[in-house]
């Protein structure tokens, strides 16, 4: 059962509040499913705000055969592939960049205070964050949508099926060569795993 | 499975998403291949490094910004030239594509829809034809008696009289007119000509019995030339052409001869066997009618026209049945002995005429054989 139904109702009868309850619980998800994506944090802010004023606009395409929250990541994930595009369209005109990945390319990450590692390790991590999200960038958009979605998000092989319009076996099959090329891609990047 | 399978399917084994068969059989290979075991060991960890990514937070006033816009219903519209050009690699094309289309169809369009340019040559040259007499009733065929009507005013034709001696030109109409040969009288014009000096000289009004006459016939005159006024145009334009025939026979003339002043008297008492007949005509010409009695009426026709035209006469009108055959021409009257002398040649004159006309006057002669 979907426990936004009652939200969606009260929505598509007029409550607004209930929209944006709505978009309080789901804004984090989207902004991460969209920042993983497109690889801006600025870029993702107004993905997001895209998508829940589209969703606004397009409540009644909702036929609640699936969960809001997978209608709702379809939307993301169909915006933040155009909007990644646009960018390496952007970027194909703009001088090379002898930098490699430019650190503005990622917003200052807010860590979980699960626990207080030390400088060094923040640093270390900090920095395997970096060349991860760089490695996640590397890969083409339907591996990459597959890895967030499902390493990333958490989405259930049938929710992937449903957000991506694909067979289960085809997601299996990106997801494996989506690991296998991160993998390799961080073993070059900071050695051994 | 094979090793390349089990590999393949590490992934799946990992998030368990493999069936009972098969993942008992990834466990029995992976407990006999070490290169599997680090393999999947390599795999667990790349996950496990993609899980600890951290997640991002949303800016505090994204949720405002987000019922802001949802509210006040005002998109941020993006540029005009954003809306037409972007993204590139999509409306480019495709817009290409829309023109390429537009200039096919719009020529296409102007090809078929455009107004056919006749490719006519300009009008011809409009000419002016000769004015075609209207046409009289059939001829008739009566063998018994020549037809005795009056020839209309629009039947008289301007006749060369010195038209070379050709065959009798067929009886076609009532009028009996044939246009003279090419070389003869040029086609008289089409324009109204002005009022020429006929070719034969009109009785002036008031001299002579014809004139006499044609006051008490003047009324019916009127009623005729009324009636007919498109003939009296006609026989405008045939005067004209007859004027340029005169010129063309002036050298032709023949002397004038003496007539014994026997025929010019006038017959106080016809003999009862001549065949004479003086009739007042409305025009105020004399009308004489002379009988020539030949021995082949139908042979005779050629020699009395040539002696016509000889006598510098004006065919009006030919009647030739099967065995009678009559002419109508005119003649000044100075002429009218040398005609008497040449039909005379041809055959026996029932009775000489009685000229009752004027040097100058124009008589109108029926002659009958």
């Amino acid at each position: 059962m979907d426990d936004d139904a009652a939200l969606v109702a009260s929505w598509r009868k007029g409550d607004i509040s209930s929209f944006e309850a709505l978009v309080n619980k789901y804004q984090k998800r989207m902004l991460n499913v969209a920042f993983r994506i497109t690889g801006n944090y600025d870029d993702a802010c107004e993905v997001v705000q895209d998508v829940f004023v589209a969703a606004f606009r397009k409540i009644d395409s909702f036929r609640g055969e699936s969960r809001f929250s997978t209608w709702l990541t379809s939307i993301v994930v169909n915006m933040s592939r155009n909007r990644f595009q646009q960018i390496q369209t952007k970027r194909m005109h703009e001088p090379f960049s002898l930098d490699g990945i430019s650190a503005d390319d990622d917003c200052p990450v807010h860590e979980h205070p699960s626990h207080a590692p030390s400088a060094l390790e923040r640093l270390e991590r900090l920095d395997l964050h970096e060349k991860l999200q760089g490695c996640i960038k590397t890969l083409a958009a339907e591996f990459r949508e597959t890895i967030v979605l499902r390493d990333l998000q958490d989405f259930s092989y049938d929710e992937i099926c449903t957000i991506l319009k694909i067979r289960e076996g085809t997601v299996k099959s990106r997801l494996y060569r989506a690991r296998e090329m991160v993998k390799d891609c961080l073993k070059r990047a900071v050695g051994e795993l | 499975m094979e090793h390349t399978e089990i590999r393949r399917r590490l992934s799946d084994y990992l998030d368990n998403v493999v069936s009972a068969k098969e993942k008992s059989e990834i466990e029995a290979h992976l407990a006999t291949c070490g290169n599997c075991r680090g393999a999947l060991a390599d795999l667990e960890r790349t996950v496990a490094h993609l899980k600890s990514l951290p997640e991002v937070e949303p800016p505090p006033w994204m949720t405002a910004k987000i019922m802001a816009r949802v509210k006040g219903g005002v998109e941020p519209k993006p540029a005009l030239w954003k809306r037409l050009f972007f993204p590139l690699h999509v409306k480019l094309p495709l817009e290409a594509v829309a023109i390429v289309f537009l200039c096919i169809t719009g020529y296409y369009l102007a090809r078929t829809t455009a107004p056919q340019v006749p490719l006519t040559d300009t009008p011809a040259i409009i000419r002016e034809e000769a004015p075609q007499l209207p046409p009289g009733p059939p001829p008739k065929q009566q063998p018994s008696a020549p037809p005795v009507v009056s020839p209309p005013p629009s039947a008289k034709s301007p006749v060369a009289p010195g038209a070379p001696a050709v065959a009798p030109p067929p009886v076609t109409e009532r009028g009996g007119y044939a246009p003279p040969p090419p070389t003869a009288a040029p086609l008289p014009s089409l324009q109204p000509a002005a009022p020429s000096p006929p070719a034969y000289p009109v009785p002036m009004p008031g001299s002579g019995q014809a004139a006499r006459r044609s006051k008490a016939e003047a009324p019916q005159a009127e009623a005729m030339r009324d009636a007919a006024p498109f003939r009296e145009s006609d026989m405008m334009e045939m005067r004209k052409g007859a004027r340029e025939e005169i010129k063309a026979f002036e050298g032709l003339r023949q002397p004038e001869e003496r007539v014994p002043a026997a025929v010019m008297e006038k017959s106080a008492s016809p003999a009862p066997s001549a065949k004479y007949r003086q009739e007042p005509t409305g025009e105020g010409r004399e009308k004489i009618e002379i009988t020539l009695l030949v021995d082949d009426p139908a042979g005779a026709v050629g020699a009395i026209e040539e002696a016509v035209v000889r006598a510098r006469g004006r065919i009006v009108r030919r009647t030739y049945g099967a065995t009678a055959h009559e002419l109508l021409a005119r003649f000044e009257a100075r002429d009218i002995p040398a005609l008497v002398a040449r039909l005379e040649r041809v055959g026996v004159l029932r009775k000489p005429p009685q000229l009752a006309a004027r040097d100058g006057e124009t008589v109108e002669l029926r002659i009958s054989w």
